[in-house]
């Protein structure tokens, strides 16, 4: 069995979801990963699923920079939704700017926080760390 | 005749009173102990009347005063100087008074005085008042006389040019009428704790209203002058001009905060594409698939090409910002609209697009050239690209004037965009909203850059399927600063 059944990869830079992608197949440690290109694209996907846990991933991975609706925007509005499942959220993004670290904190349903390039020990780390929540 | 002053020559001592007498009949003279003292002449013998005379500095003087006093028989005083034995300069206040007997003067008497400590004291003060009168008339900052209530007693023509008024008109205001009123609070609260006695003085800065309506950063000094009893009197405030460094500082702070934002920009587009290279470099080199490696060595030679891409418009923009001092002329903005409109030609062509030149042919604007062609350009093209799709797009270029600026408005009939969510983030780089295929998030930051650069600033309204009207706001060359 898997450690996690279902991740969402939420970047719009396809170089990396691309590189992600095959990080975490090598690794052999999800059942499924979506790719969405911008946070509003994320959002309405968990809204038409939020009753169907199914369908909504035990993680995220989330961009800051994005089009459209970025990951801060994405938060706010993640705060607001009612699902039916747990769902983890990290953020991955290339900001080192202190103001967005500290901003970073103020958001509860944010498990941590990670720089570009993600080292596949970190990838180890968090599916470990998921994995840890989900059986609980 | 030592028996004549008897008693008053005891009471003299008391008093600490020279005594002296010079009988006209005899030619001689009798100065008593304390005289003695005064022009520290040693031994008992009395002096002769030229020696006595001798001591006072304006002996002439004293001579025709003792002349006139014989005469007239009314007696008089003046404060003279003496110079002692060891040649020591004291100030003595001399009375002189005729004797008479029979309607001839028979001898005139009088008294000494040490006031050399009175009168130094006198002088000093005198000489202070006149010195502090000068330094307060010429000073280079404001100072002011200000009474308990508020009002001006007292202000030097350097506050008069601070405010912008005559002394006769500033002197009919409190100091209350030209604060700033949001620092007027805090002002009062120091004369407060001022007059209670808490503090001895206070300064603070704070802002005044000029005559013509501008503000005055001004740092204020202010202590409390008593009466010797300790009753408040009046309180004396020194106000310097620092409207300047404070413009200064506001500078350098904006500068700090661009720079600072750039460094962060830089860091993190650099970071992207590095730490996707250094991922697919790490792919690579697991990778036992050929087809696969050369694949990722594709997205590798992609991301380069991105990382070099990023790298130049970072350029560009440095390039903008780091020459605030770029070459400016007299534009006029309508024919800057007509040049636009030759470049975008192909372009409103295609999208059927009715570019209306608003612009009255009078207004100028001290600019870059090519700063302004590129801002015009990017928001043209902007419009265009995110044009509403079920009508054809229709921009519309106007001008307002106002006194120290020229607000140009460029409006269109687009797609709009939400400004609760986007409003802050519009000018930044590499920020796009609409996932349009050809947005690369830079012609806007480019637009705020070269505004800024200028010395302007540029601001955007917008309501989603309504439209966008983006203002340009372009400083006036200031002459002077008043």
């Amino acid at each position: 069995m898997k450690n996690i059944d279902l991740a969402w990869l939420v970047d719009d830079d396809k170089i990396y979801t691309y590189v992600m992608t095959r990080q975490l197949q090598q690794l052999d440690c999800c059942g499924k990963l979506e790719t969405f290109g911008n946070g509003q694209q994320a959002i309405d996907a968990l809204q038409s699923n939020s009753g169907n846990a199914g369908e909504l991933p035990s993680l995220i991975l989330l961009d800051l920079n994005m089009p459209v609706l970025d990951g801060w925007q994405f938060l706010d509005q993640f705060a607001e939704l009612r699902l039916s499942k747990r769902v983890c959220i990290y953020i991955v993004s290339s900001s080192i700017d202190p103001l967005d670290h500290d901003r970073i904190q103020q958001y509860n349903c944010v498990a941590n926080f990670y720089v570009k390039p993600v080292k596949r020990d970190d990838i180890q780390q968090i599916i470990a760390e998921v994995k840890r929540l989900v059986d609980q | 005749m030592q028996t004549r002053p008897g008693l008053y020559q005891l009471a003299s001592q008391l008093a600490g009173l020279g005594i002296w007498e010079y009988n006209l009949e005899n030619g001689q003279v009798y100065i008593n102990d304390i005289v003695r003292n005064i022009v520290e002449l040693p031994g008992t013998q009395q002096p002769s009347p030229d020696a006595f005379l001798g001591f006072f500095e304006d002996a002439s003087t004293i001579r025709s005063l003792t002349g006139e006093v014989t005469r007239t028989a009314s007696p008089c005083m003046i404060t003279t100087r003496l110079i002692t034995i060891t040649g020591q300069r004291k100030w003595v206040k001399l009375r002189i008074q005729g004797s008479y007997e029979q309607g001839m003067c028979r001898f005139l008497y009088g008294t000494l005085e040490d006031v050399t400590v009175e009168e130094t004291l006198q002088r000093l003060l005198e000489e202070r008042e006149q010195r502090f009168s000068q330094a307060f008339n010429n000073a280079p900052i404001g100072m002011a006389l200000v009474g308990l209530s508020g009002s001006w007693i007292k202000v030097n023509a350097s506050l008069c040019e601070m405010m912008g008024y005559p002394e006769d008109e500033f002197l009919k205001h409190t100091f209350q009428d030209f604060t700033y009123h949001a620092d007027l609070e805090i002002d009062l609260g120091y004369v407060t704790q001022l007059l209670a006695g808490r503090i001895k003085s206070y300064s603070m800065e704070k802002r005044y209203l000029h005559r013509n309506g501008n503000l005055i950063w001004a740092l204020l000094n202010v202590s409390l002058v008593k009466s010797s009893s300790g009753e408040p009197l009046y309180f004396v405030s020194q106000i310097k001009d620092i409207t300047e460094q404070k413009r200064n500082a506001e500078t350098i702070r904006a500068q700090n905060d661009r720079l600072l934002n750039f460094a962060h920009i830089v860091s993190h587009n650099l970071r992207s594409h590095t730490g996707n290279i250094k991922a697919l470099t790490d792919l690579v080199l697991r990778e036992a698939n050929p087809a696969e490696a050369s694949h990722l060595m594709r997205l590798l030679s992609d991301s380069a090409d991105s990382l070099l891409e990023t790298i130049s418009d970072l350029n560009n923009v440095v390039v903008i910002q780091e020459k605030t001092s770029v070459e400016k002329q007299w534009l006029v903005l309508s024919e800057m609209v007509e040049r636009v409109r030759t470049i975008l030609y192909a372009s409103l062509l295609q999208e059927q697009a009715e570019l209306r030149n608003q612009l009255p042919a009078t207004i100028q604007v001290l600019f870059n050239p090519a700063y302004l062609e590129s801002i015009f350009v990017n928001l043209v093209s902007n419009s265009l690209r995110y044009r509403h799709p079920e009508r054809h797009p229709v921009i519309d270029i106007t001008a307002t004037e106002t006194g120290d600026s020229i607000q140009v408005k460029v409006s269109d009939n687009g797609r709009g965009f939400d400004m609760k969510l986007y409003g802050s983030k519009l000018f930044g780089m590499y920020k796009t909203f609409h996932g349009h295929p050809d947005s690369r998030g830079l012609g806007l930051f480019m637009v705020r850059s070269q505004a800024e650069a200028m010395g302007g600033s540029v601001t955007a309204e917008s309501v989603v399927n309504t439209g966008t009207i983006f203002t340009i706001d372009i400083p006036k060359p200031r002459h002077e600063k008043y």
